[in-house]
């Protein structure tokens, strides 16, 4: 069964779609061709917010909704969704809540960013954000107006009861009904001398794979969508694997928190919440709500960039991938993957055994900003220790070489170990023979080079809790949450 | 009976804001025929043209015209004070991103297409990128800039020490966050109507009349809001114009350029970076006696707005604080970056910063506390009321009991306790405190720019259409000019719009810059108003003098406006309602309509500005000693801003002011390559605070019952001076880096994660608990 267009929503309008505009980003989509302008394009890589939207998509029977970036959306990832747009939020005349708060906390001032910030606000009511995280629920979008305070005083300042939810606005019935009745077709679309595959099975994606090894998969999209990167506007053949819902799965076995490869980073956060606290604050720094609410886990594996902050916690966990092929499949650990491993097959699963009794698990990562910035150092360590020695010092970091990695001679260096100060003092030296940091924009090599020395330091304070007073340990390091 | 002002009215554009409706540039659809236009940019800093092929580029379809320097009409020069811009390249390139060929196509592909199709050769020259470079080679733009008092030299000579230093400051991208952009659109008879995202219509006006040997009666100018500008589209929004306009002028065509946000951060200039060599001398008090400073700033390409820019920071130096002898020289130095150009703050932030160092600095080399070094050094009474350049800072008093006051109510002295206490304490962090001061000059210092007109037309209805020269960017001038205009005719404020600024309308007006946009054009609206008021205060005194049987004595005094209505006071329960007033008037043949003119009072040699913004902050940061990173944790502003016109949109002023200074102290980084390639780029690769930034204790405060007599309202501009008040931050992480450093600690500015964590790692102690 095979479809030859999309079909979704916008503001609650029914949009069948084929032909070339299909592979367009849906920010210029709405703007262009449905004279829907509030949603602003600003910096068209999905690092202002300004575009921002709400999709809704199934999950229970019901349609949820998050804040994603337009800019960042091809309209062939839209197939099933609702889009709500800044337009779509007041209706008859009616401001919603959101935009009545907004108003009240005189929370503009050019107004550029705003549609963006509505829409992000109206996601953390539809999520019932705590007041604690509204600010981490909005750090997507930048103003460069207010100073953000009149906005998150517009948030603080809904009253529960005065929101009406969009189940209310647009009643998802029919819209469910209609995706229901479309979601196990495959999609497949030609037009203007390109292609695009969404399947709505794991089957028929390897199918299609193996009939287009050229085929540029595409996943959540955040860094193939990102310019001038033309991997996804110049790709003859794309394969898109947002609509296979066995990709999605996540949960845990036994010791096992088993990733679906097309698990958004946003799943994989709740998930982390019970069963592996130390990793959800890591994954809320990791990237920002708008970003963690499309990008995958197999997205950010595949994509291997020497700054993944994915990677260091996967590598000393010894997570494993599972690829799967036409009636195959293997499973490989994370850190041994490189790109020619998908020449049979894809990425379906990832299993990550979870720290045991025994073994502690610290993250950090620094970043040029606090919230919503990539990494110039991040660093895992996993530690079993007894008697007061280092059993055994899992140690992986990012930004310091060419790829993510492992630190086998510094692990070696430390086991056996005291665990003390002065080993991990000690461990220092070795660990700088171990890695080749280079300087970029975002970094030299001497700064990279001192903060992964001074990872090993980070961590060690992170485990004596009378080195650090209650309120140093709340600046910056991730390691409150232990 | 209250009025609008002083009320805190949303912003006049909140609703369409918060629903999306409100039009920008980029969302006016297109018109018929409307040509896409974009440039092909040098590839490199420095270099010479030898060739431009243009033949591949002109074969791609719906590309319909390209052009290079030799197609300008009359000039291929413009610039604010001296010139020197241009609009394409011509025989050289003098920076990255300098356009070289002007693109006008039927669609943004075929433009695409055609730019990655033209050939350039330019045979590359060394590019100067640093101001170290400029000064080797002796690359500076326009005389060096001094300002000088007593004798420094001796001074300094006889001081009871002396302290040297050297500061490397950061400039800073606007990222506003809606691009430069233009839409030009032909007439009859050569002339253009230009929509312009820019702070500055008239110079858009001017430049483009200049460019295509128009006169200025052809050119009109439209600017309906921006989407923030932050100076930077003050002088830059003249390119992207000037190419729509060029292109419209040419094929007779709407022409639309409207820069991506990746592209506009590599093409236009940014806040000044400055180098400051500095020689303070001081007693054993910490009381200075004579400073000695050079500052060089990096001006880029052209002049620009650059010799305004050093004339600030150099009347800047000073702050809050008395210099005996002053030598301050400025030089702005050439270099092959996009012109740098004016960033709210407009050199201020560079001077300030490098005095509250050297606060810093004496505090630490006398072992005293910064705080009090401040005070003692601060404006006082009589001869120490006196700034280098001679004007006098009134009130003498007001900036050390502002000071006090900030100190107590922020609990200064029990916090730097806490503060040394937790610094003996942490192994790991290390914490800073610091108060700085704002002294804020308001007016341009040309001084002719300080001048605004303004129309205001009332309609038979009684309802109010106020157009100025004075642009909104979001800094809520339409709301406070409506709540002005409102208050001097006694309307409701949804009676008055302020509409979009015309050169049509309001002719030869100075860029809305400066902090002055309301005291200017607010000045000139009121002025208006009154005159509309006066005369209906004479037709209503003779009508309700009929009505009510009782002579004609003052008119002005003798009516009312408020309220919607007019009414005779001795006979208040007579009310015509405004509208029909109006109705009557116009049926009179009395005018209802009034341009009129302002320009600020007193402005001279000794007085550069009109009078002070005054301010202080006290700031609190949190340093990880093992990685830089630094936390904001707790920021006190108070602030003296006159009597608010609109309370809320003078604390938005303030709240985002900080932030955005806050930014350009911590995170904003710029970077280039030694080729003159800008690496922090594009947004993604530029750090401006996000919401997780935000102090989690920021109080900000007004002083109760402070008055400003001589200017409108009552009120005072404050617009930039709240970006100064950020500095605190800086110096808070100097202070905090002095507990765990070997010296003064060498910081430069930003203080990004990677300039504290170097800082440390040259002069830190080994982490283990600060005994200072």
């Amino acid at each position: 069964m095979t479809r030859d267009h999309i079909l979704f929503y916008i503001n609650g309008q029914r949009i069948q779609l084929a032909g070339p505009l299909v592979f367009r980003r849906l920010s210029e989509f709405l703007r262009d061709e449905r004279r829907l302008p509030g949603t602003k394009i600003v910096c068209a890589e999905g690092a202002c917010g300004s575009c921002s939207v709400l999709k809704g998509e199934m999950q229970d029977g019901a349609l949820r909704y998050r804040a994603v970036n337009s800019c960042l959306q091809s309209l062939f990832q839209l197939d099933g969704s609702h889009v709500v747009t800044v337009e779509g939020l007041a209706q008859g005349g009616t401001f919603s809540a959101v935009q009545d708060a907004m108003i009240a906390a005189h929370g503009a001032q050019c107004g550029y960013c705003t549609p963006g910030f509505v829409v992000a606000l109206t996601a953390a009511q539809e999520q019932g954000v705590t007041a604690e995280d509204l600010p981490e629920s909005l750090s997507d979008n930048l103003c460069r107006c207010t100073g953000y305070l009149p906005i998150l005083e517009a948030g603080r300042g809904i009253k529960g009861d005065a929101y009406r939810p969009l189940a209310q606005s647009y009643p998802p019935g029919v819209m469910t009904a209609d995706f229901g009745a479309h979601r196990n077709a495959d999609v497949e679309i030609a037009a203007g001398g390109r292609t695009v595959f969404a399947p709505a099975t794991l089957e028929r994606a390897i199918q299609v794979k193996r009939a287009h090894p050229e085929a540029v998969i595409v996943s959540g999209a955040t860094e193939l969508a990102v310019p001038p990167s033309a991997t996804l506007d110049d790709g003859r053949v794309l394969l898109s694997l947002g609509r296979i819902a066995e990709l999605s799965e996540v949960r845990r076995d036994g010791d096992t928190l088993i990733l679906g490869a097309g698990a958004t980073w946003t799943q994989v956060e709740t998930a982390a919440r019970t069963h592996c606290p130390e990793l959800a604050p890591f994954l809320r720094r990791f990237a920002a709500p708008q970003l963690r609410n499309v990008g995958t886990v197999a997205g950010s594996i595949v994509h291997g960039s020497a700054i993944a902050d994915s990677l260091p916690p996967l590598f000393v966990l010894e997570a494993t991938l599972e690829l799967t092929g036409a009636g195959s499949r293997r499973l490989a650990p994370v850190r041994e993957f490189s790109p020619s491993a998908l020449a049979g097959g894809l990425v379906s699963r990832v299993f990550v055994p979870l720290p045991r009794l025994g073994q502690t698990l610290r993250l950090f990562k620094v970043s040029g900003r606090r919230g919503f910035d990539r990494s110039v150092v991040s660093a895992a360590f996993l530690l079993e220790a007894g008697g007061g020695r280092i059993q055994t010092l899992r140690v992986a970091l990012s930004g310091v070489g060419p790829r993510v990695m492992r630190l086998p001679r510094t692990e070696e260096f430390l086991q056996g170990l005291p665990l003390e100060e002065d080993a991990l003092c000690a461990a220092q030296e070795p660990l700088r023979a171990e890695i080749a940091p280079v300087s970029d924009g975002r970094g030299s090599a001497e700064y990279r080079g001192l903060l992964a020395e001074n990872m090993l330091l980070k961590f060690f304070h992170s485990l004596d809790a009378h080195s650090l007073d209650a309120h140093g340990q709340s600046a910056h390091g991730l390691e409150g949450s232990a | 009976m209250a009025g609008a002002v002083g009320q805190s009215l949303p912003h006049d554009s909140l609703r369409g804001h918060v629903i999306g409706r409100s039009v920008f540039l980029a969302d006016v659809p297109p018109v018929q025929g409307e040509l896409t236009v974009d440039t092909a940019c040098s590839p490199v800093a420095h270099g010479a043209i030898t060739g431009i092929d243009l033949e591949d580029a002109r074969r791609v379809p719906g590309i319909v015209g390209l052009y290079t320097a030799a197609d300008v009409p009359r000039t291929n020069y413009f610039g604010p004070i001296v010139g020197d811009d241009r609009l394409l390249a011509e025989g050289d390139v003098l920076y990255q991103g300098e356009p070289v060929v002007l693109i006008a196509g039927e669609t943004p592909e075929a433009v695409r297409e055609a730019r990655k199709r033209i050939r350039f050769e330019i045979s590359p020259l060394t590019p100067i990128t640093t101001i170290d470079a400029a000064i080797a080679a002796g690359s500076f733009l326009g005389p060096q800039r001094e300002v000088r008092r007593g004798d420094a030299e001796g001074a300094l000579r006889d001081a009871e020490n002396v302290l040297q230093g050297r500061m490397e400051i950061g400039g800073q991208e606007h990222l506003y966050l809606e691009s430069q952009g233009a839409i030009a659109y032909p007439g009859e008879d050569g002339q253009l109507v230009i929509h312009a995202s820019t702070q500055n219509t008239t110079e858009i006006q001017d430049v483009v009349a200049e460019v295509l040997g128009l006169g200025q009666h052809q050119v009109v100018c439209i600017c309906k809001r921006m989407g923030g500008a932050f100076g930077g589209k003050e002088t830059q929004a003249a390119l992207p114009a000037l190419m729509a306009a060029l292109v419209a002028h040419k094929t007779g065509r709407a022409a639309r350029c409207l820069y991506g946000k990746a592209d506009d951060m590599r093409r236009t200039g940014k806040r000044h970076p400055y180098r400051a060599e500095y020689e303070v001398g001081f007693t054993g008090e910490g009381v200075i006696s004579a400073l000695k400073a050079a500052f060089y700033s990096d001006g880029g390409a052209t002049t620009d707005l650059s010799p305004g820019i050093m004339d600030r920071t150099l009347f800047h130096v000073d702050n809050a604080y008395f210099l005996p002898h002053v030598a301050l020289t400025g030089r702005i130095c050439r270099t092959h970056l996009p012109s740098n150009t004016a960033f709210r703050g407009f050199g201020g932030p560079q001077g300030v910063a490098v005095v509250e160092n050297i606060m810093e600095e004496i505090a630490q080399t006398l072992g005293l506390d910064a705080f009090e070094v401040r005070r003692r050094n601060c404006y006082g009474a009589g001869a120490r009321s006196v700034t280098p350049y001679g004007q006098t800072v009134p009130d003498g008093g007001a900036l050390p009991a502002l000071f006090q006051r900030l100190a107590g109510t922020a609990e200064y002295l029990s916090r730097r306790e806490s503060v040394a206490a937790f610094n003996a304490r942490s192994r790991t962090h290390v914490r800073g405190l610091s108060m700085t001061l704002v002294k804020f000059g308001i007016s341009f210092t040309s001084t002719f720019l300080n001048q605004a007109n303004a129309l205001v037309n009332v309609y038979k209805d009684g309802t109010v259409q106020v157009s100025t020269g004075g642009a909104e960017m979001g800094q809520g001038l339409n709301t406070k000019i409506k709540q002005l205009v409102a208050d001097e005719l006694g309307v409701l404020p949804d009676g008055v719009r302020v509409m979009p600024v015309s050169t049509e309308k309001n002719n030869n007006t100075p860029p809305t810059a400066a902090s002055a946009g309301t005291d200017l054009n607010g000045s000139a609206a009121v002025l208006a108003a009154a005159a509309i008021r006066r005369r209906l205060a004479r037709f209503a005194a003779d009508l309700l003098a009929q009505e009510n049987g009782l002579p004609v004595q003052d008119p002005a005094a003798q009516i009312a406006f408020a309220e919607g209505c007019v009414y005779d006071r001795r006979a208040p329960e007579r009310q015509i309602p405004f509208g029909e007033l109006a109705h009557r008037a116009h049926r009179e043949r009395i005018d209802l309509g009034e341009r009129n003119f302002y320009k600020t009072p007193g402005l001279g040699k000794d007085r550069p500005f009109f009078y002070y913004t005054l301010g202080g902050a006290l700031a609190e940061v949190c340093i990880d000693r093992l990685t830089g990173e630094m936390a904001v944790e707790r920021v006190d502003i108070l602030m003296d801003i006159g009597r608010s016109i609109n309370p809320a949109i003078d604390r938005g002023q303030l709240l985002g002011g900080f932030v955005q200074g806050m930014g350009w102290v911590t995170t904003e980084k710029l970077k280039y390559g030694e080729d003159g390639t800008l690496l922090s780029w594009p947004v993604s690769g530029y750090k401006i605070p996000s919401v997780l930034d935000l102090p989690p204790v920021f109080n900000v405060a007004f002083v109760e019952g402070a008055e400003n007599p001589e200017n409108v309202a009552s009120s005072k501009a404050v617009g930039e001076p709240p970006l100064l008040l950020a500095i605190s931050v800086w110096t808070a992480a100097k202070n905090a880096l002095s507990f765990v450093c070997d010296g003064v600690p060498r910081l430069n500015l930003p203080a990004t994660g990677e300039e504290i964590l170097l800082c440390l790692h040259r002069q830190g102690r080994k982490t283990g608990g600060g005994d200072a």
